[in-house]
């Protein structure tokens, strides 16, 4: 599972969405839009090389991605353009909104930093043995001022150096977004800044999660579902079970569904009452299935599935994610709603933009400034009941379907389990060599308690997901 | 010593349950001389204070990191002695 730690980019990215959030409530944000950047400026503390005016650059770029606006067509956008566009573009009409890009690269945020060079590093001891030298087969190595040096003309990347150094002295310099990476959609672009590559990636998060320079950024819904409660649009508001302990230790699930109807949306419901729903429906297809079956909750491993392991299309399951379920379900009750899922991920948007059955997907982030924004604390609400059963709520976590699934169903499954996108290549090939009933996949190392938009350290959300999911 | 940490919403954004995790984790010579509690909002932070905010005693601290939290409170408890 990731190693969560709050860091300043999480903390940058809220306070700069709050500030939106709470200038859009007070209907000021037309007027100070332009001004923001230097405001957010004074609050925030940077302790990064960048200079001042790089710093308001790149707040600049993260406001309109916030305001839900594609990086790439709005770049050269200065912020005052935009103050009588505001309209168009929180009711998505405007051309210069985001559509089918879910994570994009802010490129006056990348450090551009290196990768795939060899490097020594000052734990060189200019040792007798000098096997660095030796295994060398390039000969790329020299020894200059009582250190071993790379020529990174000759070096073609082997690692052989690496490996022979007793001191462990020689490291593989790597970016981070591309190490998390691991459908390799990260690239390179003219100057050298990361840049996605759409045909190959899978909106799972990875890269944003892991840019310690906060350069890999979501284009946001909140304001948009700020802008539809003002307009009176009547959004029902769903959320993921991953939701469990994301608010802290004060707030219970049914005061943040109390809360969620606070805020002004027409209702709240649970997706595990989806995740039910795909659950059965998914053990009635295994009754009489005789091929394999993946799962297709996540729509970055389905996504991956679609890209990486196109003999396994056939296999997806036929069942909808518990969003897209739910949200069927409750559009057909009730067909002048709009739906707004609430999770802790990012792949999410893109399934709401290629399905059409959900109009706004949030992170748990968002939503945390949803609230502060407009004043609401869950933790003095009232107390709801939760619908959904215990195994339904465990679809937050890696194995949880597999285990709603088997309990419905009385034969004995073969099961796969691929937790986090880094299992993949190994998990497919073992389904190659053996034939298994059900595949479940989970992009996130430790399932959606570990997604992109959590606010809880996955640790302590996944035992308390499993304590109510019964899963051990 | 009462060491309250707010839970609200704002200062859980802003980091309050990473404040939560380094209290934990305190020695046990030290944790034995606190006592955790977790507080809903002070109503401090609404454009004086800034979140984190954490009260130990009658005192409010702002803006405060898991590092400023341990040392702040092993100070204090061995000043106390």
């Amino acid at each position: 599972m990731r190693v969560f730690v709050f860091n300043e980019v999480m903390k940058m990215r809220r306070q700069i969405m709050l500030e939106l959030a709470k200038n859009y409530e007070k209907g000021t944000l037309d007027q100070v839009i332009d001004k923001l950047p230097k405001e957010i400026m004074n609050d925030l503390q940077f302790t990064t090389s960048n200079s001042i005016y790089q710093e308001k650059e790149i707040i600049k770029q993260r406001i309109k991605i916030y305001l839900g606006m594609d990086y790439d067509i709005t770049r050269d956008y200065e912020l005052y353009e935009l103050k009588d566009k505001l309209d168009d573009i929180l009711s998505a009409k405007s051309e210069l909104c985001a559509t089918d890009k879910f994570v994009q690269t802010i490129k006056e945020g990348c450090d551009s930093c290196p990768s795939g060079r060899y490097y020594v590093t000052d734990l060189c001891r200019n040792c007798v043995a000098h096997s660095c030298q030796n295994v060398c087969p390039k000969k790329a190595i020299t020894i200059e001022n009582s250190r071993a040096k790379i020529n990174p003309d000759l070096c073609v990347g082997c690692g052989m150096c690496a490996q022979a150094c007793s001191y462990f002295s020689i490291v593989k310099l790597e970016r981070p977004c591309e190490r998390a990476c691991y459908v390799n959609a990260i690239g390179k672009d003219e100057k050298k800044a990361a840049q996605i590559d759409y045909e190959k990636c899978v909106s799972c998060g990875a890269c944003f999660v892991s840019c310690p320079f906060g350069a890999m950024e979501t284009p946001s819904h909140l304001l948009r579902v700020m802008y539809g409660i003002k307009k009176g649009e009547k959004i029902v508001a769903i959320f993921a079970p991953a939701i469990v302990s994301q608010f802290g230790p004060k707030v219970s699930i049914g005061q943040i569904k109390q809360a969620l109807k606070k805020i002004g949306f027409h209702d709240s419901v649970e997706v595990a009452v989806g995740a039910d729903m795909v659950a059965h429906e998914e053990a009635e297809f295994l009754k009489n299935a005789c091929d394999t079956v993946t799962t297709s909750c996540c729509p970055a491993f389905v996504e991956y599935i679609k890209k990486n392991q196109k003999d396994f299309v056939p296999k997806i399951s036929p069942a909808p994610s518990p969003m897209t379920a739910l949200s069927q379900k409750l559009k057909s009750e009730n067909d002048d709603i709009k739906v707004l899922f609430i999770g802790p991920c990012i792949a999410k948007k893109m399934e709401a933009f290629l399905n059409k059955k959900i109009d706004y997907v949030m992170t748990f982030e968002e939503l945390g400034t949803l609230f502060v924004a407009k004043g609401i604390e869950p933790s003095s609400m009232e107390n709801e009941d939760i619908q959904g059963s215990e195994s339904g709520w465990g679809f937050a976590v890696s194995g949880g379907v597999t285990n709603a699934v088997k309990l419905r169903l009385e034969k004995e499954l073969k099961t796969l389990k691929m937790d986090g996108l880094v299992q993949a290549k190994e998990t497919f090939n073992l389904a190659k060599k053996e034939k298994y009933d059900l595949i479940e996949g989970m992009a996130c190392e430790g399932g959606c308690i570990a997604g992109p938009g959590v606010i809880v350290n996955p640790k302590v959300s996944s035992s308390n997901v499993k304590k109510i999911a019964n899963i051990k | 010593m009462e060491v309250k940490v707010c839970v609200g919403t704002t200062c859980h954004l802003m980091g309050s349950a990473t404040i939560i995790e380094e209290i934990n984790q305190l020695p046990k010579e030290i944790a034995d001389k606190i006592t955790l509690k977790y507080a809903t909002c002070f109503e401090v932070c609404h454009g004086q204070m800034k979140p984190p905010i954490i009260k130990i005693d009658d005192t409010y601290y702002e803006n405060v990191t898991p590092e400023k939290v341990k040392q702040l409170i092993i100070s204090k408890v061995s000043e106390s002695k």
